[in-house]
């Protein structure tokens, strides 16, 4: 399991194509996460992103280029400490996708410490259970907060956007009805005099209720579903099915690129030698968010 | 790295399968602890993004005291918003300290209040409202 003091002891991660793929990703997300941080915070122009975007570009290059730091422990060491002391000096700011890029970078740090042979299957066992982990948790919040259940909350993204964008927006009524009520609630919050009366919305659709308990339901089964699963399925082709499918119906529903690109890593870390097409579907999917975030499609 | 010892082994072997997924449930315990304090659960680590409301909705009102001396609370202006959003993620004494210092210092009020709102979606009737969740 762990590194035996006759190994060569190179500090790399070694050369399973897994480790080489999702560290190569990792860095890649993290590098473009890093470009549009900078490019908000600085409100950079095309010229300025684009340079900034090709520094990034030939340092991850050059990482995948020169064997002796590829997928060097001592880089998700630094890449995990660098945001975790974000994570803990702007705390609770930063978004929950941050402690997932750390997370995954303390897998591949773990990860180039075993010998060789182990190195495979401790990546993907440690993703296995931080997936399942990062869905019973999410279930768990889901379930105690008042107002879930009953499709309250839910009915309420509905209204007012926070799901479904790239499919409301081919409905003309359903994307007026949801720009109206996002207007009517600006007034509400930042008008004045200050109101703590009751505001009218508008339903986009009848029994919103009803909806509002099909997605509270459908989100709770579904979370549930792909994280036994790609924990039961070990190292079965077909686990990839429900975890692509979450990625997919996430992005439709929330263009969340940047986690998506992370669950995709996640996805690439089980694939051996008998799932290598899954891992080529993972790679398009990590490509298309992360082209997507770039041009300013989704969230990082 | 070389463990002669097989106990000191297999708990290296545990850690090296499972440390990172327990590190997730720590963090998620933490932030559930917070949660109860008042803390949104959209951030601090606990994956409870579209679980609730998201903290731009959380409404926080400003009450001047009766004997208050000064000229008087107006609108929030724009460098509030920052102060607002840190007092909307997580309402509690370290965050409503800054607001009611800011707003001492720009308006000269002595004593005030800060009511916390927090939205209700009737998905029925299809309107939201208002509920004073706490005051500072």
């Amino acid at each position: 399991m762990w590194r035996k003091t006759t190994e060569a002891n190179d500090g790399s991660a070694g050369e399973n194509p897994q480790l080489l793929w999702a560290g190569g990703f990792m860095l890649l997300v993290a590098v473009i996460t890093g470009c549009k941080l900078l490019q908000e915070y600085y409100e950079l122009g095309f010229w300025p992103m684009a340079g900034l975007v090709s520094v990034g570009a030939l340092l991850l290059l050059a990482e995948r280029l020169i064997p002796q730091v590829r997928n060097h422990w001592m880089l998700w060491l630094g890449l995990s400490l660098g945001v975790a002391t974000h994570i803990v000096t702007n705390w609770p700011g930063p978004a929950n996708h941050a402690y997932v890029f750390v997370y995954l970078c303390l897998i591949l740090l773990v990860t180039a410490w075993q010998a060789p042979e182990d190195r495979a299957l401790v990546f993907a066992k440690n993703t296995q259970y931080l997936l399942l982990a990062i869905l019973v948790i999410a279930t768990f919040q889901r379930i105690i907060t008042p107002g879930y259940l009953d499709g309250s909350i839910n009915a309420f993204w509905l209204a007012n956007g926070g799901y479904g964008k790239p499919l409301y927006t081919f409905s003309s009524g359903w994307s007026e009805v949801v720009r109206s009520n996002h207007e009517l609630l600006n007034g509400y919050y930042n008008g004045t005099p200050y109101r703590v009366d009751s505001l009218q919305l508008e339903a986009p659709i009848s029994n919103l209720r009803f909806w509002g308990q099909v997605v509270s339901i459908g989100t709770l089964a579904t979370e549930m579903v792909v994280g036994v699963l790609f924990v039961w399925g070990r190292t079965a082709a077909w686990k990839h099915v429900p975890l692509i499918g979450l990625v997919l119906l996430v992005f439709v529903t929330r263009e969340e690129s940047g986690f998506l690109s992370l669950l995709c890593i996640m996805g690439i870390a089980n694939t051996g030698s008998g799932s290598t097409a899954w891992r080529w579907i993972y790679v398009a999917l990590i490509a298309a968010m992360q082209l997507l975030l770039l041009a300013n499609f989704g969230f990082v | 790295m070389n463990f002669p010892h097989k106990a000191a082994y297999k708990w290296m072997r545990f850690f090296s399968l499972y440390g990172v997924s327990i590190l997730v449930v720590l963090v998620a315990g933490v932030q559930l602890a917070h949660r109860n304090a008042g803390l949104n659960s959209w951030k601090g680590g606990g994956f409870g993004m579209y679980a609730d409301y998201h903290s731009v909705y959380t409404k926080l009102l400003l009450k001047a005291s009766k004997d208050a001396k000064g000229k008087g609370p107006r609108g929030p202006d724009y460098p509030l918003a920052e102060l607002f959003s840190d007092a909307q993620l997580y309402p509690c004494n370290n965050t409503m300290q800054p607001v009611k210092d800011h707003y001492k210092h720009v308006y000269g009020i002595n004593k005030m209040f800060i009511h916390v709102w927090l939205p209700v979606f009737n998905p029925d009737s299809a309107t939201i409202h208002l509920e004073l969740h706490k005051s500072w």
